[in-house]
């Protein structure tokens, strides 16, 4: 019985942890992508999506191997196990954002590097010289 | 911006760089900038010469503010942060380093230090020398 609810926490935590990290990626890291491919909005919201699933699979994946574990004799140990499996998850969902981080950044950079373009976007145009 | 992406992201064939004649690190940046090897040319123009803000109306309101300004050969027009990242960018040394200070998790750091580094700079160096009459500065 401690068993199945440890699994049963363990399982609603980090799976709506990993969907709150997911639709946080997903959200914020849309400008990233839309400014990496150069205001492409349709590519820019298909590697979003394609990233997300990635990141969902990878991490759900991850918490269903996680799982399994020693038989928890009392309540003090199920609330240990069940903190330390919580704890792993948290830090690959931690490394896994960063991760995510890391790959926007990269992409915008070596898009721009490839074409040479100016590494910010203008703030206005003007007419130059007076005729 | 409301601007065509073919043109934001173009490449610019020459930058015109409005600095500052009047404070000593400007002066300083446009020595360094003459000796650099630079990818893009650049065309040095002092904003607070009347020739320079005759010649670009356009811009006198943002060079009576004292702003650092960059303007592009097809009239795209960057201010402060920008516009010092556009000056690293023309460089062949720095292009790189242009890249990454922009990214997005680094500019606002960038922003802040730019822009802690433009509010001192009269602060920072001697007073220069330079001869802007003409609206092309000579220092010597």
């Amino acid at each position: 019985m401690l068993s199945l609810l440890s699994y049963s926490v363990y399982l609603v935590i980090t799976l709506a942890v990993t969907v709150y990290v997911g639709q946080s990626l997903f959200r914020h890291g849309r400008a990233f992508l839309v400014d990496a491919f150069h205001e492409n909005e349709a590519l820019a919201d298909s590697v979003n999506h394609l990233l997300l699933v990635g990141f969902y699979l990878i991490n759900t994946g991850y918490v269903c191997l996680a799982l399994q574990s020693r038989h928890p004799l009392d309540a003090a140990m199920a609330l240990e196990i069940l903190s330390s499996k919580l704890g792993e998850v948290l830090l690959i969902l931690g490394g896994m954002h960063f991760f995510n981080l890391y790959l926007f950044s990269r992409f915008r950079r070596s898009a721009l590097i490839t074409r040479g373009a100016p590494p910010i976007i203008h703030d206005t145009v003007v007419q130059g010289r007076a005729s | 911006m409301s601007t065509p992406t073919t043109v934001a992201f173009a490449t610019p064939k020459q930058l015109t760089v409005f600095y500052d004649g009047r404070c000593a690190l400007c002066t300083k940046v446009h020595d360094w900038l003459s000796r650099t090897e630079l990818l893009i040319p650049i065309e040095l123009r002092d904003l607070r010469s009347n020739s320079t803000q005759t010649e670009y109306p356009a811009l006198r309101d943002a060079m009576l503010s004292g702003q650092f300004i960059v303007l592009a050969d097809d009239g795209r027009t960057y201010f402060d942060t920008k516009a010092k990242l556009m000056v690293l960018y023309a460089t062949s040394r720095y292009r790189d380093l242009s890249y990454r200070l922009s990214a997005p998790l680094l500019y606002p750091s960038t922003d802040r230090i730019f822009s802690a580094v433009a509010a001192g700079r009269w602060m920072l160096g001697s007073p220069p020398v330079a001869d802007c009459r003409s609206g092309v500065c000579t220092h010597g």
